[in-house]
């Protein structure tokens, strides 16, 4: 079970996240859910180690982690927002480098990569692209998923997977993260598109006004439309 | 009430502005950036024009000043060719190795153009990316027919128009058919790599600069110094080099002005056409290149731009020359503790800047920093193979300074 016990965070004299308590199971997938800038990719962050947090503990089986030890991030596989890819480097490049630092042998590297290749249906883009920047956004996001499942990671962290997707890819790794949790990993996950999120996730983490409430699926209330002035809005193009 | 012709030449004119401006502030952009060699290369590509036309500049000067009363008209005509051919060497260089225009067409096959607007522009945008070069470079025939002019303003305006229009023409051409040829070789679709582009301009301006055309005088006549070689300027004429100048060669010149437009004209059509069908071609799998680093992944980090194999080059240029011309040993080794020096303060920037790379640098599973020194090191062995030749060459100039 990973654990967080009073975190908190600010930026500046800005607090976004005010003592989070808050658990993510084994074998569940948790979507993080908020407005924008509620502090859900802060919260991510955190876990995966890029931001220490103010004060406040996490806990990983019962043990206090650093979250920016070597050791943690064998644990972890991450995708960030901006999928975090490198510049100049081909699809297998990716693998070859995230890889060989992971401790990974070179066939392991190129077994798996295979495999993730494969599974995330990268093999078109690997003959049309040079390096991963020149690759869609779909591609870049899927590379991002894959690179993130090519230790063993125990946790898997993801700020908005699904962006970028499309309709079948997004299904797609749905089923994916379903797997991740039958056995037995700790999957969450960042999402803005309601449907997704009720799909693919069992548990949901609703961050709002520095705390974040946990609960199951069934009882995320219902988002509701900003509202907006229809008479008054855009005037100039009535 | 406004004319769809009035509104649709608007729209050309601000989309030909708005293309320049960019292109100015991209140019701008690189020789701002503190984490792109390519800054600096193109302050010396500036640097080696600007010498260009000062030297030139003098060497008028002396035959205006002194050499004049010596001179006959045959050998003020002779200088005055040899001279403005050599001149259009820099303006053709600047023509045949500035960017390419693969990103502009992207660029523009989103603005509501026809064709034929969308081609002038297409064919512009070069010279516009190297506008403050290209300016310099375009001085420089005029200067160098200066000789002409006591003689004749009109053979002058000759001289200083026909072989400036013929050079771009020709090298507007060449540049045309090399990109379409490349665009069928490659397929590519995205902005192709342009350092190598760069770094030939600069090796070209370097070399027209080690070449110093001179005008000197002697018992036997004039004669333009070329590297240490004198070349007769009557030599101009006996090889049909004054071709606008010559006595009743008006219509040939003009032919061969019209034939020169014509080809540098056909030569876009062909290349627009190889892009436009390159675009719409999948490339096949296992015919991409570039994978020379996939088995070094943090050397293909490093070498992000693919600026490597093309810096080597202009270093293997350098080091030849260096032996070549017996410079001195400092020379080489300078160039090369520079190189070093500036490859790996980039590489520290590089690090030090958060981006997406270090990002990921930071997720890898490895103890901490492991993946910035070994980015670090790596730059370092990569700027150290880079200029091994001038290494080299600076080793046998101190050898041979020694004996």
């Amino acid at each position: 079970m990973l654990e967080l016990n009073g975190i908190m965070k600010g930026f500046g004299g800005r607090t976004v996240l005010d003592g989070v308590d808050a658990a993510f199971l084994p074998g569940t997938v948790t979507a993080i859910v908020g407005a924008n800038g509620s502090g859900k990719s802060t919260l991510l962050k955190l876990l995966w180690g890029e931001l220490g947090q103010d004060s406040g503990s996490i806990v990983y089986d019962e043990k206090p982690v650093d979250t920016a030890s070597e050791s943690w991030k064998h644990l972890v596989g991450a995708v960030p927002d901006d999928d975090a890819l490198v510049d100049g480097l081909s699809i297998r490049g990716h693998f070859r480098l995230c890889g060989g630092f992971s401790g990974l042998s070179r066939d392991q590297v190129a077994e798996r990569a295979d495999h993730l290749i494969r599974l995330f249906g990268l093999e078109e883009a690997m003959h049309t692209t040079r390096s991963a920047d020149e690759a869609s956004r779909g591609n870049r996001k899927r590379l991002a998923l894959a690179l993130a499942l090519l230790g063993e990671p125990r946790v898997v962290l993801m700020d908005e997977p699904f962006s970028g997707l499309d309709a079948e890819r997004a299904a797609a790794l749905a089923t994916i993260l379903r797997l991740l949790a039958e056995r037995d990993r700790i999957v969450v996950f960042s999402c803005h598109d309601d449907g997704i999120t009720r799909t693919a996730a069992d548990r949901y983490a609703l961050v709002s006004g520095g705390k974040v409430t946990i609960g199951h699926m069934e009882q995320l209330p219902p988002w509701s439309a900003q509202a907006i002035d229809t008479a008054g809005a855009l005037p100039w193009l009535a | 009430m406004e004319r769809a012709g009035d509104r649709y030449s608007r729209s050309l004119a601000v989309a030909g502005l708005r293309i320049a401006l960019q292109s100015l502030r991209r140019a701008d952009d690189v020789l701002r950036s503190r984490n792109r060699p390519e800054g600096a290369l193109r302050g010396v590509t500036a640097y080696l024009a600007g010498f260009a036309a000062i030297r030139t500049m003098a060497s008028t000067y002396v035959f205006l000043s002194t050499l004049r009363p010596l001179a006959s008209r045959a050998d003020a005509y002779g200088l005055a060719v040899l001279m403005t051919i050599a001149g259009c060497v820099p303006l053709a260089a600047v023509l045949l190795f500035s960017r390419s225009r693969l990103d502009i067409t992207w660029r523009l096959s989103s603005l509501p153009l026809r064709i034929s607007d969308r081609l002038v522009i297409a064919s512009l945008e070069p010279a516009i990316a190297a506008l403050p070069i290209a300016v310099l470079a375009s001085l420089l025939p005029a200067i160098a027919a200066l000789p002409v002019a006591p003689q004749s303003p009109t053979d002058y305006m000759k001289a200083a128009l026909w072989y400036p229009l013929v050079t771009a023409s020709l090298a507007l051409g060449i540049r045309s058919l090399a990109g379409a040829l490349g665009a069928c070789l490659h397929g590519r679709t995205t902005v192709a790599p342009n350092h190598g582009r760069t770094v030939a301009l600069a090796a070209v301006l370097l070399i027209s600069a080690i070449a110093n055309p001179d005008p000197i005088v002697n018992e036997h006549g004039f004669f333009i110094a070329v590297y240490r070689s004198k070349l007769a300027v009557s030599v101009a004429r006996t090889a049909g080099l004054d071709l606008p100048l010559a006595p009743g060669s008006g219509l040939l010149a003009l032919g061969a002005a019209i034939a020169a437009l014509a080809f540098a004209a056909l030569s876009a059509l062909m290349e627009d056409a190889a892009l436009r069908h390159c675009r719409a071609r999948v490339t096949l799998p296992g015919s991409r290149s570039g994978s020379l680093w996939e088995s070094w992944p943090m050397a293909a980090v490093v070498d992000r731009k693919r600026t490597a194999f093309w810096s080597l080059l202009a270093c293997l240029a350098l080091a030849l020359l260096s032996v070549v011309q017996s410079a001195a040993p400092v020379v080489p080794l300078a160039v090369a503790a520079a190189i070093m020096l500036i490859r790996s303060i980039s590489a520290l920037a590089f690090i030090a800047t958060e981006s997406t790379t270090t990002r990921r640098f930071a997720l890898i599973p490895a103890r901490a920093g492991v993946a910035d020194r070994t980015y670090f090191m790596t730059a370092l062995v990569l700027a150290a193979l880079v200029v091994a030749p001038l290494m080299a060459a600076g080793l046998i100039r101190m050898a041979q300074s020694s004996r």
